[in-house]
C-alpha cells in the first residue's frame, strides 16, 4: 500500500492530522489498532471537554464524534484493528508493517505522523512492594473496564496518585457503588484540576491525604489491603508510621508516559522532560518526514490543545510529503529556569502567522506574567493569578514582531 | 460549608456561612468566587455522566444528563438510571430517561460501547 501522509493511532491526534493533511492536498491512510476511532476519549464518559474548540461542554465520546464526522467528509482511508509494529526507511519514503485483519502489510509513505498517545505507569514503574495479588489496576485500565466493558473491578478501593484520571475514577468507582476508602498523594499538591478535587472528591466526601504513599500490597491472591504511610521532604516513606488499611482494590494513577517504542531505533531526539520527540512548529521531530502530536509528545491536560497541535502537525505533513513545506530561518525557543519545558523547542521566522508554544512550569506562581521576549522586547504576554505545573500554558507570538531570538519567561507582576 | 471555588485556577478555599438570612462568602480572591460560592450554596447544580450495561452484556452505553440538576439529587438519578429498562436499539442521541426524576433534564445516550 502507498501514500503520501501515514498516521498512526486514531484518538483526537490522529484524526485532527488526518484531516488536515487531506485539506492540504495529501493522500491520507490513518491507522488505529483498536476497532475504532476516538481513542482515550472513548473511556473518557465525563464532561469537561471542547469548552476552546466547541464553545461548550461535551463528553469525550462526544468530541471525537464531532471529529470522526469530519474526517468521514473526506477520502482519507481509515485502517481499524491494525497496529503500527515496525518502522523502517528504504531510500526517500517511510515503510510502516502493520498487523491486523488484513494480515501483515507494509505500508509506504512519503510522510509519517506519530499520534499513538500514551500509556500509563504501573506498580512496576514506582517500585510497589508485595506480591502480585489480583486487583492491582491502573486507573485508566479501569476506567476502560467500567466505561466501555461495564465490569466490576472491585468493592472497596484505595487510590494511589492524584492526577486527573485517578481523581475522575474516584467519583466514577463511587458512582457504581463502591466504597472508595481514599486517595493518597506522594507531593503537597495535587496535580489534577481544581474543578476535579472539588466535584469529584468533596462532593462525594472522599478523603485526599498528601505528602503519603503506598509502600506494600498484601494479599496472595486478592488484594486485602495496602500499607500507606507519610514520606520526608525526599518522599522518602517513614516506614515506622506506615499503617494498615483493608481494601481489595489499589488504584494507580501515577502518571503517563509517551508511546514512543515505534521510533526508539530512529535518530528521533526525544526530550528526557517529557519524553516524547522534540519537534518545531510545524510538528517535525528532528526526522525529516516525520511529524509528532498529541500525547505521544507530550501529555496533554486538555484535548481541545491536542487537536489545533495535531491540524498543524497534519497539515505540515502533507506539505513535507507533497514538496511544499516552507523552512528558511529557524530560531531556538529559550526558556528561564522557572519552566520545566517548552514545545515546540523551535520556530520559524517567516512560515505562519503565528505560533503557539506550549510550556509547563515547575511550581506553583502567583500573580506571574508569562512574557516572550525578542531581541529584549516583550512580545507577547499574558498575566495570570496563578500558573501550576497541572496546566498546561499557551502564548501566541505574532511573527511580525519576532527578531532574532525568542526567551520564554515567567516574571512576577 | 466549605468548598474550592472553580472558576479559576486559583481555587480559592471558600467558607460559606448563613446568618440571619445572609449567605456570606471568605477566603474569595475575587467577586467571581463570591458569586460561585452563593450558588453552590443555594442551588448547586451538576451534570450527571454514567454507564448501562446493554442488555445482552456485551458492552456499555454511556449517558448524561443534558442539563445540570440538582447535586442533592445526584444519588436518586444515579439509582433511577440503574432501575431503568436498557433497550438493545439505543444509539448516541437518542432519550434515554425523559425528565429525570421531574428536574427538566433528560438522560441521552452519548455513546454505545459495543466491539462488532
Ligand atoms: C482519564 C482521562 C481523563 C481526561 N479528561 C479530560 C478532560 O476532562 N478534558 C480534556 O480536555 N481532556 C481530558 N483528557 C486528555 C485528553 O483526553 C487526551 O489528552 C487526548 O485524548 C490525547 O489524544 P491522543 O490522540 O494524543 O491520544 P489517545 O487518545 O491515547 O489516542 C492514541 C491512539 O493511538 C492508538 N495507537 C497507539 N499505538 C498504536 C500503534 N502502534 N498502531 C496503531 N494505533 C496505535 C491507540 O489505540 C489510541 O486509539 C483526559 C485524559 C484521560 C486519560
Ligand atoms: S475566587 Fe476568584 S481568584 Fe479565587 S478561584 Fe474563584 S475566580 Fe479564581
Amino acid at each position: 500500500m502507498k501514500t503520501d501522509v501515514l498516521v498512526i493511532g486514531g484518538g483526537p491526534a490522529g484524526i485532527a492530522a488526518a484531516i488536515n493533511a487531506w485539506i492540504a492536498g495529501a493522500k491520507v491512510i490513518l491507522i488505529e489498532r483498536e476497532y475504532r476511532l476516538g481513542g482515550i476519549l472513548n473511556q473518557c464518559i465525563h464532561n469537561g471537554f471542547g469548552l476552546h474548540f466547541f464553545g461548550e461542554e461535551l463528553t469525550g465520546p462526544e468530541y471525537a464524534t464531532r471529529f470522526i464526522e469530519m474526517l468521514n467528509k473526506t477520502t482519507a482511508r481509515v485502517l481499524l484493528n491494525t497496529a503500527a509494529v515496525k518502522l523502517t526507511k528504504k531510500d526517500k519514503l517511510f515503510v510502516v508493517s502493520t498487523s491486523g485483519e488484513h494480515g501483515l502489510v507494509d505500508i509506504e509513505a512519503k510522510s509519517i505522523v506519530l499520534a499513538m498517545g500514551c500509556r500509563e505507569r504501573a506498580g512496576g514503574a514506582i517500585g510497589l512492594a508485595g506480591e502480585r495479588p489480583a486487583g492491582v489496576f491502573t486507573a485508566g485500565f479501569a476506567q476502560k473496564m467500567i466505561n466501555c466493558y461495564g465490569k466490576h473491578i472491585g468493592k472497596k478501593v484505595v487510590i494511589l496518585g492524584s492526577g486527573d484520571i485517578g481523581l475522575i475514577m474516584a467519583r466514577r468507582l463511587k458512582c457504581e457503588g463502591a466504597d472508595v476508602v481514599g486517595v493518597y498523594e506522594i507531593a503537597s499538591t495535587s496535580s489534577g484540576l481544581k474543578r476535579n478535587i472539588s466535584q469529584c472528591l468533596m462532593d462525594f466526601n472522599i478523603p485526599i491525604t498528601y505528602n503519603t504513599t503506598v509502600t506494600k500490597v498484601e494479599g496472595k491472591k486478592r488484594v486485602t489491603g495496602v500499607w500507606v504511610a507519610p514520606v520526608d521532604k525526599n518522599w522518602k516513606p517513614i516506614k515506622e508510621k506506615a499503617k494498615l488499611i483493608k481494601c481489595d482494590t489499589l488504584l494507580l494513577s501515577v502518571g503517563l508516559i509517551p508511546e514512543n517504542d515505534l521510533v526508539i531505533n530512529h535518530p528521533i531526539e526525544i526530550s528526557p522532560l517529557t519524553n516524547g520527540a522534540i519537534t518545531d512548529e510545524q510538528g517535525q521531530t528532528t526526522m525529516k518526514g516525520i511529524f509528532s502530536c498529541g500525547n505521544v509528545m507530550h501529555v496533554h491536560d486538555l484535548v481541545d490543545n491536542v487537536s489545533h497541535e495535531a491540524a498543524r502537525a497534519g497539515k505540515h505533513a502533507a506539505l513535507s510529503a507533497l514538496g511544499k513545506l516552507r523552512s528558511g530561518k529557524k530560531i531556538p525557543v529559550q526558556h528561564c529556569d522557572k519552566i520545566r519545558y517548552v514545545q515546540p523547542t523551535s520556530v520559524y521566522k517567516s512560515d505562519a502567522d503565528t505560533a503557539h508554544i506550549f510550556f509547563r512550569v515547575k511550581q506553583d506562581y502567583r500573580r506571574a506574567a508569562l512574557i516572550a521576549y525578542s531581541d529584549g522586547k516583550q512580545i507577547a504576554r499574558k498575566n495570570c493569578m496563578i500558573v501550576t505545573p497541572g496546566e498546561m500554558q499557551e502564548l501566541e507570538i505574532i511573527k511580525t514582531r519576532l527578531g532574532s531570538d525568542l526567551v520564554i519567561k515567567v516574571e512576577a507582576f | 460549608m466549605k468548598t474550592i471555588c472553580i472558576v479559576c485556577p486559583v481555587g480559592c478555599e471558600l467558607n460559606i456561612k448563613k446568618a440571619d438570612r445572609q449567605i456570606t462568602v471568605t477566603g474569595h480572591e475575587c467577586i467571581r468566587g463570591r458569586d460561585y460560592g452563593v450558588k453552590e450554596y443555594t442551588a448547586p447544580e451538576r451534570i450527571v455522566t454514567t454507564i448501562v450495561p446493554l442488555p445482552d452484556g456485551q458492552g456499555t452505553a454511556a449517558l448524561k444528563t443534558d442539563k445540570a440538576i440538582d447535586k442533592r439529587l445526584v444519588k436518586d438519578a444515579l439509582l433511577e438510571i440503574s432501575r431503568a429498562q436498557v433497550s438493545p436499539v439505543l444509539k448516541p442521541g437518542y432519550i434515554f430517561i425523559k425528565n429525570l426524576l421531574g428536574t427538566g433534564a433528560n438522560v441521552v445516550v452519548t455513546c454505545i460501547n459495543k466491539e462488532k
